[in-house]
């Protein structure tokens, strides 16, 4: 009994000890009675690049409304976590006050036409909606409403380490998938993981890469095509040659380990959105930083698409919950304005290289730009044209069944006509 | 008085029944409803017969998750089993550190399964895993591997990360081979019996409800696996590794909550099946 | 027969390595999962094997600091704790009515204990609509109460198992001395099978601590998460800091590694008499 009774307290103290070290997050919870509290679903917390301008902005909105609303930031630092929640909160009654989801068709439709979700149309005449563009304001329409914003676009770049192609002799990124290739096996000679990819979790850079091959393959509007048309069969054996050029272990690699590859110079080049751009900084310095280029869609010899296309446009949309009371409701719609606002799009982008959709804001010559988000800027100005990629441009159902259908792919289990017929078919 | 004591009887177990009826019979009922449903979690349900059953036939998902649970429940029955046995009878030799080997074996039990499957995921990591790593060291690089991302070695790893800590079944059978009446064996070597065949003359067979019990434990405990396919490898690759509460899970978060149930009421079956089969056999045997 | 004249005939090589064999598998992922928190990144990945070549204590300070790792301790403890009385409070009482009443008792603890084979996994469904039916959802309630509820099958059984030991007469005894149900349940009841009720809360305790699905499912606010759910979101939380995350990984470890090296004669001794028993 004694032995309980020390157990216990050593639990205890332990508990204390640890529960004081963790700063002011306890007390965020006490709030005046009449205050509306307003939760926002994020997964940008912790190490995350955006996450410090996240705070600031929240707590210049609760400073601003001081005694009738605050907004309350609810972490969850695995985004996949993130969107799993969200789409099991429209099965009940617990939907975020306020949230973002990464757009595509079919789950847009879902939340939409849940009746869950805030109706924006009318908080839309005062300007808010101007400061969108005309076609990142559709991917929030429903019927004859708009249930959303568009929160954060992405523009995706090919990174590239710019040393390491001066290793092995490459002077600049390919311009063609033949280059591309070549420049590979140049890169394997000198010991160096050519692309860092992996097809765990949602397989994300290998999305990305296959997005990007298939429209250099058949242009623009390739999404309008069926999965299992000529383009994508193609597409799919050029995807299974890059294979021979990703890391040894890439079947089942999740984001932070292909990730870990490009930041430790073990691999050469990544396919990512613009929020690495912090990471670079955070994880490899200035020093490694510097070496970091942007790099664009290579062009496919026969191909529809154009060199230099890029990935880009709305990749989440901001949405919250449908309240009864028109203040609180009132509130939420405030934060999203100013979560939104030019402004403050502006400060992400400087802070992490975060692209957020909202109205052009100019870069002065005084801002603190870094180099690498103005390349990506200028890559966007310059591109023919942009696209989507995949998991934004078709169902959860085709998202899902990517990772392990590339998978097999890579591990040679299916053939590239049994890949794409196996996405296909989850396409309805 | 005599009704008095009825209705304390009554108020007393009426606790235990409500959570009951709220949390297994209801659910199950509900199940079973929703099953012959197409229903997405957010708009209404409407009834579409046996079609969530006749998906089932096709779903090759479902058929590896299946199939993967099984070959789980197989590994706990003629390997998992068997190991805690022996480190059983070993360690009620009462051996010089028994109560060492007894307190450090029974350790990872305690820990859970999903902090166990973070620990393994960096085991088996092809780039530092500590597997790898000690391959090297005893010179067998030939065998480096990624160990979870190739579809040869991904399930077997998954499996094996959980096969040697049987220190909780162990526990148990010590429990029971203690109270074998020790006047057995000796009239067993008085007989000329070895110790191999004393133990397996003698303790085996009495330990026979032990076995049941055990067995019908780490069968329950199989069909609920989930954290380590959703920690170390998400199903994959290529569903490889995928086991049936993760099939629901994900069926569920993707708005196939009609599915998702169907599926449930499989994985009951299944249960229910195996446990059937392990009674069957253990009845006919003490027959 | 003595225990060693016993393990001499056993021949003690082959055992050895056997239990060697057990000995390495048990321990070193622990082992390497401390020796790891303690390196730096880059050098880990060169020698993973290795014993650090400066001690980086660090890791530990950034793993609190960045993982919220108190918060999460504290409400598993809370969950697991409250789920864990709960438990014991309906199935001793179950016990009891079971102890004191007829056929119909019986049946209904033999049909809760069935309750034990059925894979909870199979209701997440109904188990996320009903938490959410009570308005329980985000709030440690949902876990306690699902908790509980998927424990009680398994506690009754143990429970039943010391309660069917006290024999009528104690029973019958005291309600001559003018005790009523509940005075009897309280004060008779409860302090003779407190061994049971050990053995029963024990395991509840440890099954709530370690619970992960539901606990996904049910929570998610950082403010209400537990300690499973942080711990599988430590991939995201350090991202490719490895070391850090062993740091957090191993911190997560600590509670239970007290609980059990103060615990650890009650944690075998109660397993070993409510298996017996049950």
């Amino acid at each position: 009994m004694k032995n309980i009774v020390i157990a216990g307290l050593m639990l205890f103290l332990l508990l204390i000890v640890t529960a004081c070290s963790q700063g002011d997050e306890g007390e965020t919870e006490a709030s005046q009675e009449e205050e509306y509290e307003l939760t926002f679903h994020t997964h940008y917390v912790g190490n995350e690049g955006r996450a410090e301008t996240i705070q600031a902005i929240v707590d210049e909105f609760n400073e601003e409304h001081e005694g009738r609303a605050r907004v309350v930031i609810d972490g969850t630092p695995d985004p996949q976590t993130l969107y799993d929640r969200n789409r099991t909160s429209l099965a009940t009654d617990t939907v975020p006050d306020i949230f973002y989801f990464q757009h595509n068709p079919v789950d847009a439709d879902r939340y939409y036409g849940s009746d869950k979700l805030i109706d924006l149309t009318p908080h839309l005449d005062d300007g808010w909606g101007d400061s969108f563009s005309e076609e990142g304001l559709e991917h929030g329409r429903y019927e004859d409403k708009i249930m959303a914003v568009p929160f954060e676009s992405m523009m995706v770049p090919i990174y590239y380490n710019t040393e390491l192609f001066a290793e092995a002799g490459i002077d600049e990124f390919p311009k063609t998938w033949d280059d591309f290739f070549e420049a590979s096996e140049k890169l394997m000679d000198n010991g160096i993981i050519p692309i860092a990819t992996g097809t765990g979790e949602n397989a994300w850079s290998t999305q990305l890469m296959y997005s990007y091959i298939v429209s250099s393959i058949a242009g623009a509007d390739f999404w309008e095509l069926d999965l299992d048309d000529e383009a994508f069969l193609e597409g799919a054996r050029v995807l299974e040659k890059l294979f021979e050029y990703s890391p040894s272990d890439a079947v089942g690699l999740p984001y932070s380990s292909y990730a870990s590859y490009f930041v430790n110079e073990n691999a050469a080049m990544i396919v990512n959105g613009p929020w690495m751009i912090s990471q670079f900084y955070e994880q490899g310095g200035d020093e490694f930083a510097d070496k970091v280029g942007a790099g664009t869609m290579p062009a496919y010899d026969g191909g529809e698409g154009e060199q230099g296309a890029v990935i880009a446009g709305v990749n989440f949309v901001l949405t919250g919950k449908q309240h009864t009371d028109p203040a609180k409701e009132e509130y939420a719609v405030a934060f999203m304005k100013y979560l939104t606002d030019p402004d403050n799009a502006k400060r992400l982008f400087l802070d992490s290289g975060a692209l957020m959709e909202a109205a052009s804001f100019e870069i002065n010559e005084d801002d603190d730009a870094d180099r690498i988000s103005m390349d990506i800027l200028s890559h966007l100005q310059e591109a023919p044209y942009e696209f989507k990629h995949l998991i934004n441009a078709k169902s959860t159902e085709v998202a899902n069944e990517f990772p392990s259908a590339v998978s097999a792919l890579a591990l040679g289990e299916v053939t590239p006509e049994e890949f794409v017929e196996q996405l296909a078919n989850v396409d309805e | 008085m005599k009704n008095k004591k009825k209705l304390g009887v009554f108020l007393f177990i009426l606790p235990a029944v409500i959570v009951f009826f709220i949390y297994f019979v209801y659910p199950i009922g509900f199940l079973l409803y929703t099953s012959f449903m197409a229903w997405d979690g957010v708009g209404s349900m409407s009834f579409t017969g046996l079609s969530n059953y006749e998906r089932l036939i096709d779903d090759h998902v479902f058929h590896k998750s299946l199939m993967n649970t099984l070959i789980w429940g197989a590994a706990a029955v003629f390997i998992h089993i068997p190991l805690a046995l022996l480190l059983a009878i070993i360690l009620s030799y009462k051996v010089p550190g028994w109560k060492f080997f007894r307190t450090v074996f029974f350790f990872p039990n305690l820990i859970s399964t999903l902090a166990l499957s973070m620990m393994w995921l960096f085991i088996y990591n092809g780039q530092f895993g500590l597997l790898n790593a000690a391959l090297e060291l005893i010179g067998l690089e030939g065998l480096q591997r990624n160990w979870l991302g190739e579809i040869s070695t991904a399930f077997p790893a998954l499996i094996a990360h959980w096969l040697f800590y049987v220190g909780i079944f162990m526990v148990i059978f010590m429990a029971f081979i203690a109270t074998i009446d020790k006047s057995i064996y000796e009239a067993a070597e008085i007989d000329g019996a070895n110790i191999f065949q004393r133990e397996l003359f003698i303790t085996l067979p009495l330990l026979k409800p032990g076995i049941a019990a055990g067995v019908l434990l780490a069968i329950t405990n199989t069909l609920k696996n989930f954290e380590a396919p959703f920690v170390m490898t998400n199903g994959g690759p290529v569903n490889e590794t995928m086991v049936m509460a993760l099939h629901i899970y994900r069926q569920m978060v993707n708005f196939n909550y009609g599915y998702a149930n169907t599926l449930a009421i499989m994985l009951i079956l299944a249960g229910g099946m195996m446990i059937l089969v392990v009674q069957l056999v253990f009845r006919e045997k003490n027959a | 027969m003595s225990a060693s004249k016993k393990s001499a005939k056993l021949g003690y090589i082959p055992v050895y390595l056997i239990l060697l064999f057990f000995l390495i598998v048990t321990t070193f992922p622990f082992i390497w999962i401390l020796i790891s928190s303690l390196k730096g990144n880059a050098e880990l990945m060169r020698s993973p094997f290795s014993l650090p070549e400066t001690w980086q204590f660090a890791n530990y300070v950034e793993a609190f600091s960045v993982g919220n790792l108190g918060r999460l301790f504290w409400n598993s403890l809370f969950v697991s704790t409250v789920s864990t009385a709960v438990c014991i409070l309906f199935a001793t009482m179950a016990a009891y009515a079971v102890r004191k009443g007829g056929k119909w008792s019986k049946i209904i603890y033999f049909t809760i204990i069935i309750g034990i084979f059925l894979p909870t996994n199979s209701l997440l469904v109904p188990y996320y609509l009903i938490a959410a039916q009570f308005n329980l959802i985000n709030t440690p309630w949902a876990l306690i109460t699902t908790y509980m509820a998927m424990g009680l099958p398994l506690t009754l059984l143990i429970i039943y198992g010391f309660v069917r030991g006290v024999p009528q007469e104690i029973f019958e005894s005291a309600e001559i001395d003018g005790c009523n149900m509940f005075q009897t349940y309280y004060r008779i009841l409860l302090p003779l099978v407190r061994p049971g009720i050990a053995t029963a809360a024990i395991f509840q305790f440890l099954f709530a601590w370690n619970e992960f699905i539901f606990a996904l499912l049910l929570t998610t606010d950082q403010s209400v998460r537990t300690l499973q759910v942080g711990i599988s979101l430590f991939k995201s939380v350090y991202q490719n800091d490895f070391t850090t995350m062993f740091a957090a990984i191993f911190s997560s470890l600590i509670p239970i590694i007290i609980i059990y090296i103060f615990l650890q004669k009650h944690i075998i001794d109660g397993l070993t008499s409510g298996s017996v028993k049950g």
